[in-house]
């Protein structure tokens, strides 16, 4: 099987499915792979617009911009020589003032958001199809799923059900997935935002955009608004420094419409997702606000294994994959991890496949092994900073849930 | 169907800025990542946009990235020789690669651009803080106070005029400083941490503790705080070391005297009671103290720290089985080669102390180096 012929029936696949995250990540990985660059960053434009987040389809990114050669990318060599003219220390122009760093001349014709579009999260996604998280699903079937559903819920539970609910872990292990699977179970009552929305589709006017947000919450309520990314939203002040004035208003706006929901009860509830909760800012998780957190730790065996046969569904799997002993050799890992591992598999027998004309070469269990072997878990570093925030900076207890984390898994 | 709502930009005229927007943003968000994939994108159409470039060199920089920023750096300046921006910019990437006379170069630039403004000298004193040219200290000290003058409420001024206080020996000013930083930001861990290290120069380690616990707290990937615990939690372990020579010489003494049930109910009082006080001193420390001792060797090799206490402990348990049980022969022979290994390792002990602290001086602290913001 040549590789043309396997690009082109998965290019129209993707148009025929262009919701398919999994599927666009995997043809731009090929173009990637095949020399395409550039048509790789067209998809993976898409894909970082619908989820910034996406750490493959970041990294793809950067490969696929190194690859153009593009700025930021490329050449590790180290320092070029630079020299500044003779008379660098001599009297300059003098007297020109620049605020803020920032320059008042250049006219890019450019808007930076071409290219970046915003559909509607894929709708086929159910709490049944997140492996593992039992814990996690059970609460916001309780706290989001059954008062949605059910006005009579809502009106008896009503005191009970204020405040957000704050999911929050190491990256790649299905906050953001857990939000889909909870639009696909909504449907028109789920509105998501996200940073790059907030950013990119009100331009310049953050602000308004949250306003406009929930206003559209309340209009269409009962409703769930879901804030991805939070942190970047809601940064504390402390780090946001200076040159995040802009997002402050943001942040103060947020506050004004939690504070909304909270006393209305107009049937607006807020489920929020972050990374690092330690850098929001501690205003936005008072009581009747974000006040409520889950940890959303790494997948456990079944999880794994659940998370692997999603994955590996739609390839042609050999008969000695065991699915069950791939999840059990692969503690650690997360469900970015995991996709990760299974696309490179993927492209293991393809190349295979490819280079021995044999279009009956299936992915085996040794390329599955070899590709979750070569996957290092990329929740270290979220891991290292959680033990310090346990460590140092918990003597409220918020954080308790993952500390009996760490502590269960000998991180402690 | 769900929804994502999607205002339109309907509510007035755009901003001009508008197609910075996503990428300042993001930068602003420190979604360094995503904001260098919406500049590269932004810079595909404008490859010469300056806003954009400046914006990928931050981001560069904060992805540690500082070789793949200094071409984009240089470029900038190129297309603006004559905007103090650039120059502050390229002068930072040059001191993350240790091209400290060019940074000089750059940073002088800079203020000769436009004296006026506070953060082209914050950009010379941190050039100069880098450089081990005669004069360098009188030159950050004095840029810094520019700085802070131009600028009373530059945060990033007055932690730069505490560093440049501390490498001038003005330790009470330089405590003022940073306490005056924590004014303004409470929680400052850069602050925290640079006055946990005059603590730890001064030798109050307990002190320094509690501050790098609380900059630590205040930001919980502070490398540099990490690492100053480190230092605190080998100082701790050698302070052991002394402890478990020195415990056993009241009981050789009086065993020496002649006194031999004296020698030997202190020799047992020392068995018991060092236990109980280790105990106790463990139980004492918070967790966070804890785990970091218990790690120490994932992070530091013990061959480095724990040859001193190891060595300590068996000169000090010989003694007091000598004690115990022979403790007539503490007044002989064996009581004085005992007194002279103890002798010749504290002495050992010392003198490697001595050198390690010049050696540190010669290459300006490896271990308690002040973290720069
Ligand atoms: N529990 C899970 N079940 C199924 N897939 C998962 C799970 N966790 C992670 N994944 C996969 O990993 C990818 C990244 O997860 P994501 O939700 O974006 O992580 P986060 O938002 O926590 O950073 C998802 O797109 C999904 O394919
Ligand atoms: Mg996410």
């Amino acid at each position: 099987m040549e590789l043309g012929r396997v690009l082109d029936s998965l290019r129209r696949a993707v148009e025929q499915a262009p919701d398919d995250a999994v599927l666009r990540a995997h043809l731009a990985g090929m173009l990637l792979d095949a020399g395409l660059a550039q048509e790789a960053i067209g998809h993976l434009g898409l894909l970082l617009a619908r989820d910034p987040g996406d750490p493959d389809a970041r990294a793809l990114m950067r490969r696929a911009v190194a690859a153009e050669g593009g700025p930021g990318a490329g050449d590790e060599d180290g320092p070029g020589s630079f020299d500044l003219p003779p008379d660098v220390l001599g009297p300059g122009a003098g007297g020109r003032s620049t605020a803020g760093g920032e320059f008042d001349w250049g006219a890019a014709e450019q808007d930076l958001t071409a290219g970046l579009t915003h559909e509607p999260i894929a709708t086929s996604l159910r709490l049944a199809d997140v492996g593992g998280l039992e814990e996690v699903k059970a609460e916001l079937e309780a706290a989001f799923l059954a008062p949605l559903r059910n006005p009579a819920l809502r009106e008896r539970y009503g005191a009970t059900l204020r405040g957000g609910l704050l999911l929050y872990g190491p990256p790649g292990c299905g906050k953001t997935h857990l939000a889909r699977a909870v639009a696909g179970e909504l449907g028109a009552r789920f509105i998501a935002v996200s940073l790059a929305d907030v950013l990119s589709s009100w331009l310049g006017r953050s602000e308004g955009n949250v306003a406009e947000l929930f206003a559209a919450a309340r209009a269409q309520a009962p409703t769930l608004v879901f804030l991805d990314e939070l942190d970047a939203l809601g940064r504390s002040r402390g780090a946001l420094g200076r040159s995040g004035s802009a997002l402050r208003g943001v942040v103060n706006q947020l506050l004004t419409e939690l504070d909304g929901v909270a006393s209305r009860n107009e049937g607006v509830f807020v489920l929020a997702a972050t990374n690092a909760p330690w850098d929001i800012d501690p205003a936005l998780r008072r009581p009747g606000r974000l006040d409520r957190t889950l940890f959303v730790g790494p997948p456990d065996a079944p999880a794994r294994a659940h998370i692997l046969r999603t994955h590996l569904a739609g390839l042609p799997l050999a008969a000695d994959v065991d699915v069950e002993a791939l999840a059990a050799r692969s503690a650690g890992l997360s469900g970015a991890d995991l996709a990760l591992a299974c696309r490179a598999a993927a492209q293991a027998a393809l190349r295979e496949a490819a280079r021995t004309a044999d279009p009956q070469r299936s992915v085996a269990a040794a390329d599955l092994q070899a590709a979750l072997a070569g996957v290092a878990p990329s929740t270290a570093p979220w891991f290292a900073t959680a033990r310090n925030v346990v460590l140092f900076g918990d003597e409220a207890g918020a954080y308790a849930d993952l500390a009996t984390y760490l502590r269960s898994h000998r991180m402690l | 169907m769900p929804a994502t709502v999607t205002p339109g930009p309907a509510g007035g005229p755009p901003d001009p800025d508008d197609r910075y927007t996503l990428a300042r943003g993001l930068v602003a968000a420190q979604r360094w990542a995503a904001a260098l994939d919406a500049v590269a994108a932004g810079l595909a159409a404008a490859p010469d946009d300056p806003v954009l470039l400046g914006l990928q060199v931050r981001a560069l920089r904060a992805l540690g990235r500082s070789a793949q920023a200094l071409p984009v750096a240089q470029r900038l300046w190129t297309l603006a020789p004559e905007d103090p921006y650039p120059c502050r910019l390229l002068t930072l990437v040059l001191l993350d690669l240790g091209q400290v006379d060019a940074a000089l170069q750059a940073a002088g630039r800079a203020v000769c651009l436009d004296p006026q403004n506070g953060a082209n000298h914050l950009a010379l004193s941190r050039a100069w803080a880098d450089s081990s040219r005669p004069g360098a200290v009188e030159r950050q000290l004095a840029s810094a106070r520019i700085a802070l003058q131009l600028d009373p409420s530059s945060i990033d001024a007055q932690l730069q005029l505490g560093t440049a206080l501390a490498a001038s020996g003005e330790v009470a000013a330089a405590r003022a400083a940073y306490r005056e930083v924590l004014r303004l930001e409470p929680g400052n861990a850069a602050a925290l941490n640079n006055l946990a290290v005059l603590d730890l120069q001064a030798g109050a380690h307990r002190a320094a503790a509690r501050t790098l616990a609380a900059a630590l707290a205040a930001d919980p990937q502070d490398r540099d705080a990490q690492r100053n615990l480190d230092v605190v939690a080998v100082w701790a372990v050698r302070r052991v070391g002394w402890v478990l020579l020195a415990g056993p010489l009241p009981a050789m003494l009086a065993a020496a005297l002649g006194w031999a049930l004296v020698g030997r109910l202190l020799a047992a009082a020392v068995l018991l009671g060092g236990p109980l006080a280790a105990t106790r001193w463990w139980r004492g420390l918070t967790e966070g103290q804890r785990h970091h001792l218990r790690t120490l060797p994932r992070r530091i090799p013990p061959a480095r720290w724990l040859r001193w206490p190891v060595a300590a402990a068996l000169v000090g348990g010989a003694g007091l089985a000598l004690v115990l049980l022979a403790p007539r022969l503490v007044a002989g022979p064996a009581g004085a080669i005992w007194a002279l290994a103890a002798l010749a390792l504290a002495l050992a002990r010392v003198l490697a102390a001595t050198l390690r602290r010049s050696r540190r001086a010669e290459v300006a602290g490896r271990w308690d180096r002040v973290r720069h913001r």
